[in-house]
């Protein structure tokens, strides 16, 4: 359908190399006006070493970058602006207490002319058409962008892109932090740009999504092109073989089957912010029980609320039939709860600190019970669950930081193992981890469930939640909606549950 | 979705939230003034308040400054050597016989040039602010005690008098100046990109580099402005005492790093201003000043003023969480 157009951005021969590593060699990628294309690849394939020489944040050691048949190289990334290639990013790059209309043109403010005087009026005059062009005209450009939701900081960050008048967008895991329902959104502008001729770049590691949004797609695998293919032709086992150069049987095997015992029950919790309201679960031993619901629905803020992290204002948490309700992080976790945090980097480790220090860092007391640490008997421990959990490191003592986040996820996982957790809380277990590297924490959470411990997973991915949950609860507005168990799992009536209010819940 | 997530939050905490919209250090500021008169005569007569206000010219100089650099995420521990150093600067190169005009500008041009070493250091060698300033904070120190000898040095001249003293119905000029300077500073903080970027640095540096601005630049004027600023407060110091005082400036910055904290500008995320930071540092000069006044020891004095920082900005963090702000 594009192939008649001269290919507005074309990228030859591009290598590059850091110590050590060969990131990408000899890959090509030509985009066309008015096209989505699709970069696929498990972490680590030179998706983002890609993209950012195209963007100029790197300068690709061989390779040539044309623009509408001109070459160009780029230095920076604001040359990169300047030549018409913008970019949304998977970490927003909002400042948090500047207003919509100052973090849309940062940078570029329009000024009284002749001085550096920013001309008010004028920029919160075009921020607002921007965000009319977006169709988003109720977002409040005079708040700081910090009362925000991410959602509404994400159609900033869009319309921030925009206003650089691109000729390229490269979208680089925009819906990370996304609900369902406003990925639609976003998908919806996307189509908008699309019909202006913008060349767009998509990256996700959302099977679902690519399919949505793309035209074409590319796949790179270990710093190579296997090849560009229209989307309609390649499946989603084809595409999954084709990122991780073999055939994966099927990415959600269940092996475990639950227990009778319940490990954990909350009866009517709810918070004392009111996000939280009167919810009740129970999760049995062996059991991985999914939380559903769209981003904001409470589900963290329950996980928080069971973990201790926040106080309750009424209702009862019970952990093996004790009621723990009230009780401190730190007896929770010598009584066998563990959380692994939505955000992994931030919350769940200590990333400029050794795999080592971060494996024993819950278990501390039992693998240390007499106050001394003893570095070797660390060590020890340490690399004996880096070798049961298979994590890609030479060493325990490489810093968790220079991991893979799929690797980071098995290292905090390993956390929990070494501190005898047989109760965990799972927010979000595979976010912003590639394909390969998923299968291999589902492969865990069976393992882990079959030797009996529990799950409670809380995740936005509805095929995720479908194919490893026992038994799915959904949240919305702070309040469980409905249960549903196994058999009758059902994408509509979830989805269903997740965002209509009112009528039809289910017991 | 949003909405029914604030609904759900009750009056209370509305409540809660319209306290939020002034700084903490307003509120304490009037429950100062109001104990103090109930001690002191004519509490609330002009002549008292302009003379608070007067006291307070030097600190609001340093706490402008400080305001540029908390935003950026450091505290500069050396504003209050660059005072000394500053004022017995002046007072030196008018006893060489320096002409009034080209010694302020050659004070400031030493402000500015301290701020430069400073946001060098930081900025080229993205090193925590509080480390580099502690090491320079003692250069300066030292530079000053070397210029005077040690002591306290004197020039004799009208302007001192003039400015500290004299001004237009009861505002002294350096209360005038003073506020001129925080007009200025909320001015680049607010209507330049430079105000924007150095809110960006505190916000989200990452942002800065992806929009082609450099880091180091803002941060290195960022310094330089809050030398100058030094300069300025020292040398409204020296009007006052009409003297260049080597420890005059002793522990001014960590006034100034209250009153910026009191005045409501956050340590994270590049929040506030320097509209706070003005009620900031008033709240700590009423305090000093209603003390003497009221006639408590200088042995207790310290301890009470601890207290109310303290105080203010525990209160600050309560409004601030039951105000519904998730930080």
């Amino acid at each position: 359908m594009t192939t008649n157009k001269r290919p507005l951005l074309r990228a030859e021969n591009i290598s590059k190399s850091f110590p050590g590593v060969k990131a990408l060699s000899h890959v090509d990628l030509d985009l066309y006006p008015g096209e989505v294309h699709i970069l696929a690849g498990e972490n680590g394939a030179g998706k983002s070493t890609l993209i950012k020489c195209i963007l100029g944040a790197y300068q690709p050691d061989e390779g040539k970058l044309f623009l509408e048949d001109s070459e160009i190289r780029l230095r920076t990334p604001k040359e990169g602006i300047e030549h018409g290639i913008a970019a949304v990013y998977q970490e927003l790059t909002m400042i948090p207490w500047l207003d919509g209309a100052q973090n849309i043109f940062f940078g570029r403010e329009p000024k009284i002319a002749g001085t550096t005087i920013i001309n008010r009026k004028k920029m919160s005059c075009q921020a607002k058409s921007l965000l009319d062009e977006l169709g988003c005209q109720e977002i409040d450009l005079t708040l700081p962008v910090k009362k925000l939701g991410i959602a509404e900081q994400q159609m900033i960050e869009i319309a921030k892109a925009i206003s650089m008048n691109p000729k390229v967008i490269i979208f680089d895991e925009p819906t990370a932090s996304l609900s369902d329902r406003e990925v639609d959104r976003l998908f919806a502008q996307i189509e908008i740009l699309k019909k202006k001729g913008l060349a767009i770049v998509y990256i996700s590691h959302r099977m679902k999504e690519l399919h949505a949004v793309g035209d074409r797609i590319t796949v790179l695998r270990d710093g190579k092109k296997i090849g560009t293919y229209p989307e309609r032709e390649l499946s989603d086992d084809e595409l999954v073989s084709l990122m991780i150069g073999g055939n994966i049987e099927e990415v959600y095997k269940k092996t475990s089957v639950p227990g009778r015992e319940t490990a954990l029950e909350i009866r009517e919790l709810s918070d004392r912010k009111g996000k939280v309201h009167e919810c009740s679960l129970q999760v049995r031993k062996g059991e991985i029980v999914g939380l559903a619901g769209l981003v904001g629905a409470g589900r963290t803020e329950l996980s928080r609320l069971i973990f201790g992290i926040d106080k309750s204002s009424c209702g009862q948490v019970l952990l093996h039939g004790e009621d723990v309700t009230g009780k401190s992080p730190e007896y929770l976790v010598d009584h066998g709860l563990g959380l692994l945090p939505e955000d992994r980097k931030g919350l769940g480790l200590a990333l400029r600190a050794p795999i080592s220090w971060n494996v024993v860092a819950s278990g501390l007391r039992q693998v240390f019970p007499h106050f001394f640490m003893n570095e070797k008997k660390n060590d020890s421990v340490a690399a004996e669950y880096i070798r049961m959990l298979e994590v890609a490191t030479p060493d325990v003592q490489r810093n968790v930081g220079q991991l893979s986040g799929g690797n980071q996820q098995k290292v905090v996982v390993a956390k929990w193992l070494c501190a005898n957790t047989d109760v965990i809380l799972f927010d979000e277990p595979t976010r912003g981890i590639d394909v390969g590297a998923k299968a291999e924490i589902y492969v865990l959470m069976n393992k882990m469930a079959s030797e009996g411990k529990a799950i409670l997973m809380i995740s936005s991915e509805l095929s995720e939640i479908m194919g490893m949950s026992d038994k799915i609860y959904v949240m919305r507005e702070g309040r469980i909606v409905g249960s549903l168990e196994r058999e009758n799992f059902s994408e509509e009536e979830i989805g269903r549950m997740m965002l209509l209010s009112g009528e039809g819940e289910g017991a | 979705m949003r909405k029914k997530v604030y609904d759900n939050k009750g009056i209370r905490s509305k409540g809660f939230r319209l306290l939020t919209f002034a700084p903490p250090a307003l509120y304490m500021m009037i429950i100062l003034m109001i104990l103090f008169s109930f001690f002191a005569d004519h509490y609330f007569a002009w002549s008292n308040l302009s003379v608070i206000l007067r006291q307070a010219a030097p600190l609001m100089m340093l706490a402008c400054g400080q305001t540029l650099i908390i935003l950026m995420q450091g505290t500069d521990l050396s504003l209050g050597s660059i005072v000394s150093l500053t004022s017995v600067l002046w007072i030196w190169l008018l006893n060489l016989g320096f002409g009034m005009p080209v010694s302020i500008l050659l004070v400031i041009l030493a402000g500015a040039l301290c701020g430069l070493l400073n946001g060098l250091i930081v900025g080229k060698g993205l090193l925590p602010v509080f480390i580099v300033t502690l090491g320079t904070q003692n250069i300066f120190k030292s530079a000053a005690l070397l210029l005077c000898g040690s002591q306290t040095i004197y020039y004799r001249h009208d302007l001192f008098r003039m400015v500290a003293k004299e001004g237009l119905s009861g505002i002294s000029y350096s209360v005038m100046i003073s506020f001129l300077m925080v007009g200025i500073t909320w001015f680049l903080l607010n209507q330049t990109s430079f105000g924007m970027k150095i809110r960006g640095i505190g916000g989200n540096p990452e942002a800065l580099t992806l929009a082609g601005v450099s880091i180091s630049r803002t941060t290195i004027m960022g310094f330089i402005y809050a030398g100058i600023m030094a300069a300025v407060g020292g040398m409204l110091l020296c009007c006052r005492i009409e003297s260049g005082n080597p420890n005059s400036g002793n522990g001014l910055e960590f006034s100034a790093v209250a009153a910026v904290l009191l005045g409501g500008t956050s340590m994270r995320e590049g929040r506030g201003g320097v509209g706070g930071t003005i009620f900031g540092v008033l709240m700590l000069q009423v305090l000093r000043s209603g003390l003497t006044q009221v006639g408590v020891s200088s042995i207790y004095q310290n301890a009470i003023i601890g207290i109310v920082i303290l105080t203010a900005i525990i209160l600050d963090e309560i409004i601030r969480r039951r105000g519904g702000e998730e930080d």
